[in-house]
C-alpha cells in the first residue's frame, strides 16, 4: 500500500483550528478532515506510540448546490466539521483506501480515470457532467434540466440569479456587453435559447430575435412571456435544424454556455457535429455578420477554490486531454470556427461585479483572479 | 402482470435483451448491452417507481443488484413485499 501520488494536504481554517488540516485527492476529488498525526502517519514516520488518529468526514458534493458553487467538494469551515472520528491505525489504514489517499496499485487506480458506462456506474469516475448526473439521479432524485433551471434562474425562471455567480458574472457581463454587440432593428438567432432570458435581453435592445432549443419545456417556459422575442423548439443535433433560415439573413448569432456540448457531448452516446454547426452558423450569417461566443472558460472552469479568501489559488489537473473538463481546450474551440472562414474580432475574459462581495467574498475572490467564461467575438473575413 | 413480465416488456420496448432461454436474459447486465441510454435510466426508475409503487433507494440504484434483469426483478419484489 503506497500514499497516492495525487493527494495535496493544507490546513482547513488555520486561524482558528491550527490542528485540522484537509487531504484531498485532486483527481477523484475525494477529501477527509485530519489532525497532523495522520500526516505523521502517511509519511511512514514511528507510529507505535500513537493509539488514536483524528479524522473528519467533510465530503461532500458541493456542485448540487450549482454549477458555479464552491466545486472544492469539503466542508470548509473547520469548526462546523462535526464530531471527530478517533481511529486505531487499521481502520484509518482502510479510510485512506476507501479515499484513494492510500492505493495498492497505481495501474487499476489509473484504469478508474474513464467514463462512466452508465449513470449507475460507481467504479470509473467520469466527467463533471456524468458526476453530476449519478448525483441528481440516484441521491437528489431529480432531473437534470430542473435542477439547471433552478440553480441559474430565478424561480419564475425570468431573470438570472443575483445570489450566486450567474448574476454577479455573466448577467453583469451581458448588460454591459449584449448593448455593445446589438443594435435595434438588427436579425439575431439564439442558438441553444434554454428558457430565454438573455434572448429576452436582446429583444429588449429591439433587436429582432428568434430563440431556438431543442428542450421543448425550456421552450414552453420561454414562451410564457416572450416580451418581444420569438421561440421555437429545433432539434439542434439535426443537420437540417436551420435549414429554413435563408443564407446570409442573419446580423448575429448568438450562443452561450451551449456550445460546449458540441466538443465534450452531454450524452457521450450522442455526439454532436461542430462542423455541420459552424457551416450552417456561417452559411445563414450575413458576409459582415458575426458570431458571439459565450462559453465556460477553457482553463479555470470548474477547479476547486483553494487557499486564503484574498489570494486564491487552485490546481489545474489537466488540459488538453479532457478527463473531468466538459468544455473544450482554447484552440479547439476557436479552430473549429478559424478553420471556416472565421477571425476572431474581439475576446473577453469575464470577471465579477464587486458588489458581490457582500454575498460571497470568497467566490468573488476566486472569480475575479480566474474568469469562469470566455466572450468571442467572430467575424466571417473570406467566402470559401 | 407480474413483476418479471412488466420488466420484460420494458425492455423488449427498448429492442429486447439478447438471450435464447429465460435464465440468460435474467442474467443480463442490462447496461452493457447499451439497449438504454442515461435518459433511458432516468425513465425505468421513474416508470418502476410508479408502476409498482416503491421507492428505489441510493443504495438499491448503485447496488450490483440492480444491473441484471433477474437482480432488478428480485429487488422490486423485495421492496413491494416491504410496503
Amino acid at each position: 500500500m503506497k500514499v497516492c501520488p495525487d493527494i495535496i494536504c493544507f490546513p482547513g481554517s488555520p486561524e482558528a483550528y491550527p490542528d485540522r488540516w484537509v487531504l484531498m485527492n485532486v483527481f477523484t476529488r475525494d477529501c477527509l478532515g485530519i489532525g497532523p498525526e495522520v500526516i505523521e502517519f502517511l509519511s511512514g514516520a514511528e507510529i507505535s506510540r500513537k493509539s488514536t488518529y483524528r479524522t473528519w468526514e467533510i465530503w461532500r458534493f458541493s456542485h448540487k448546490d450549482g454549477l458555479l458553487a464552491d466545486p472544492s467538494r469539503f466542508c470548509r469551515d473547520a469548526g462546523s466539521w462535526g464530531e471527530v472520528s478517533n481511529m486505531t491505525g487499521e481502520s484509518l489504514h482502510e479510510l485512506l483506501k476507501e479515499k484513494c489517499i492510500l492505493i495498492e496499485d497505481k495501474k487499476k487506480y489509473r484504469a478508474r480515470f474513464s467514463p462512466k458506462k452508465s449513470l449507475l456506474d460507481t467504479e470509473n469516475l467520469g466527467n463533471y457532467h456524468e458526476q453530476l448526473g449519478q448525483h441528481l439521479l440516484t441521491i437528489e432524485r431529480t432531473s437534470p434540466s430542473h435542477w439547471w433551471l433552478a440553480q441559474k434562474f430565478n424561480s419564475d425562471r425570468q431573470e438570472i440569479r443575483d445570489d450566486n455567480l450567474y448574476g454577479a458574472v455573466q448577467k453583469s457581463f451581458l448588460m454591459d456587453w449584449l448593448p455593445r454587440k446589438i443594435k435595434n432593428g438588427q436579425k439575431v438567432l439564439d442558438l441553444g435559447c434554454g428558457p430565454g432570458v438573455i434572448t429576452k435581453m436582446i429583444a429588449q435592445l429591439g433587436a429582432n430575435v428568434l430563440g431556438v432549443d431543442p428542450n421543448k419545456d425550456f421552450i414552453e417556459l420561454a414562451q410564457k412571456e416572450p416580451k418581444g422575442a420569438r421561440f421555437e423548439t429545433r432539434n439542434l443535433d439535426s443537420p437540417n435544424a436551420l435549414a429554413d433560415i435563408p443564407s446570409h439573413s442573419l446580423d448575429i448569432i448568438f450562443m452561450s454556455d451551449a456550445l460546449l456540448f458540441y466538443f465534450v457531448p452531454y450524452q457521450r452516446e450522442k455526439p454532436l457535429s461542430v462542423q455541420s454547426l459552424v457551416e450552417e452558423i456561417r452559411r445563414v450569417l450575413k458576409p459582415s455578420g458575426i458570431f458571439l461566443s459565450l462559453e465556460p472558460h477553457p482553463v479555470f472552469f470548474l477547479l476547486p477554490w483553494l487557499g486564503d479568501s484574498d489570494h486564491p489559488f487552485t490546481v489545474v489537473t489537466e488540459y488538453l486531454n479532457a478527463q473531468w473538463r466538459i468544455n473544450p481546450p482554447l484552440q479547439k474551440l476557436t479552430t473549429a470556427f478559424l478553420k471556416n472562414g472565421f477571425m476572431i474580432s474581439d475576446l473577453e475574459e469575464l470577471s465579477a461585479n464587486p458588489i458581490f462581495q457582500k454575498v460571497d467574498h470568497k467566490a468573488l475572490a476566486f472569480a475575479k483572479e480566474f474568469p469562469l467564461w470566455l466572450a468571442l467575438e467572430f467575424r466571417l473575413f473570406c467566402n470559401r | 402482470m407480474h413483476t418479471k413480465d412488466i420488466v420484460l416488456k420494458f425492455f423488449d420496448e427498448k429492442g429486447g435483451i439478447p438471450g435464447d432461454g429465460l435464465q440468460e436474459k435474467l442474467d443480463c447486465h442490462y447496461l452493457d448491452i447499451k439497449i438504454i441510454d442515461s435518459m433511458g435510466i432516468i425513465e425505468m426508475v421513474t416508470l418502476f417507481e410508479d408502476s409498482f409503487k416503491i421507492r428505489f433507494e441510493a443504495e438499491h440504484l448503485q447496488s450490483e443488484e440492480f444491473q441484471t434483469v433477474g437482480g432488478l426483478i428480485e429487488l422490486i419484489d423485495r421492496l413491494q413485499s416491504k410496503k
